[in-house]
């Protein structure tokens, strides 16, 4: 069994004003798979959502499964799917201190042309709520670039806002 | 800084399918392992079917213990349920009647593989595919074997079945230093 490559850093952004959109470009497509690692803040509280998109693709070709565990609501946890939607949504969440959203994504066979690309997603707020989700983007296109944005009238990200896009390089 | 996360092997399904996915002579170098799947199957009535996944040897026996969470479109609740002496653990993946070009999503997690306490795992993924055929499962499970896993048997639930061209499996190995 060969010992291959690994776990490595292809770009990190770090807002140090707000914005609106967050864009990665000319990712590299020596990998097998992705991970985005994301801490995001919006410019203020509540619940934002936002969404990622592969190639600047606003059509919609995107979908998701999601499991939802939300201890203060009712139920407590229930499933969750959507189809055609235009971008893969995500929570950014809420401003308050200590309770920062965290969001961790897997990115499967991003270059491969013969197959629509499936992504893992963990999102998630300290005490107060988190989902696991199955997304599709419905395309066989490499992905070269992946860009961030809030949902219709979600506030911006806020300064601080941190996402780090790994690749996982083949044996 | 070490190198702590490393991918030990990939395999890729040919135009020939493969009615198994295997890994074998896995490394006792590593603390944990990660399973990383996109599979698809040749099944022609479903668009899902069950992953069969076991350790040392292809499914078998009962040593395996499962609590499984199972999602399926929007229908509330969620479908809990607990084997405590199975043959494998489980993963759901997209079968021949989900839309074309969709592979599932698979990640597992298997905790101090080379342990002789029983093992520990959990096993997330889901058969999204942009339609209301479509299951997620989240599990966790343990294997009640003290032997440490050397081999990791992937196969479709029913026999005949075989996975596609461009199914695709993953693992990595993972050192706490």
């Amino acid at each position: 069994m060969p010992s291959g490559a690994t776990y490595e850093p292809i770009a990190t952004q770090t807002l140090v004003s707000s914005s609106s959109l967050i864009t990665f470009s000319n990712i590299p497509q020596t990998y097998t798979d992705l991970v985005i690692v994301g801490t995001m803040f919006p410019v203020s509280g509540g619940s934002n959502n936002c969404f990622m998109r592969f190639n600047s693709d606003s059509n919609t070709n995107y979908s998701g499964t999601y499991y939802f565990a939300d201890p203060g609501g009712s139920p407590t946890s229930y499933p969750y799917r959507n189809s055609n939607q235009t971008g893969l949504g995500t929570s950014y969440g809420n401003s308050q201190a200590g309770r920062e959203p965290w969001w961790h994504t897997n990115i499967l066979n991003y270059s491969n042309t013969n197959m629509y690309k499936t992504v893992i997603v963990k999102n998630g707020w300290a005490d107060t709520w988190f989902m696991m989700a199955g997304q599709l983007w419905r395309s066989t296109s490499a992905i070269t670039t992946i860009t961030f944005s809030p949902a219709s009238g979600q506030t911006d990200f806020a300064a601080g806002t941190k996402i780090t896009i790994y690749g996982i390089a083949a044996a | 800084m070490a190198n702590t996360f490393v991918l030990l092997a990939s395999v890729e399904v040919g135009a020939g399918k493969a009615s198994t996915i295997s890994f074998t002579s896995i490394p006792q170098t590593y603390t944990d392992l990660l399973l990383v799947m996109s599979l698809r199957d040749d099944r022609s009535d479903a668009p899902v079917t069950d992953s069969r996944i076991s350790f040392n040897a292809t499914y078998g026996g009962t040593s395996y213990r499962l609590a499984s969470a199972i999602g399926n479109n929007n229908n509330n609740p969620l479908s809990v349920s607990s084997n405590s002496g199975f043959s494998s653990f489980t993963a759901y993946h997209n079968s021949g009647t989900s839309t074309s070009n969709t592979f599932s999503t698979n990640e597992i997690y298997i905790a101090n593989y080379t342990s002789s306490n029983s093992k520990s795992l959990i096993s997330w993924g889901g058969t999204e595919n942009n339609s209301a055929d479509n299951y997620t499962l989240l599990q966790s499970a343990n294997w009640n074997n003290s032997a440490a896993i050397n081999s990791i048997y992937i196969t479709p639930w029913f026999n005949g079945l075989s996975y596609i061209q461009y199914s695709k499996a993953s693992l990595y190995g993972i050192k706490d230093s």
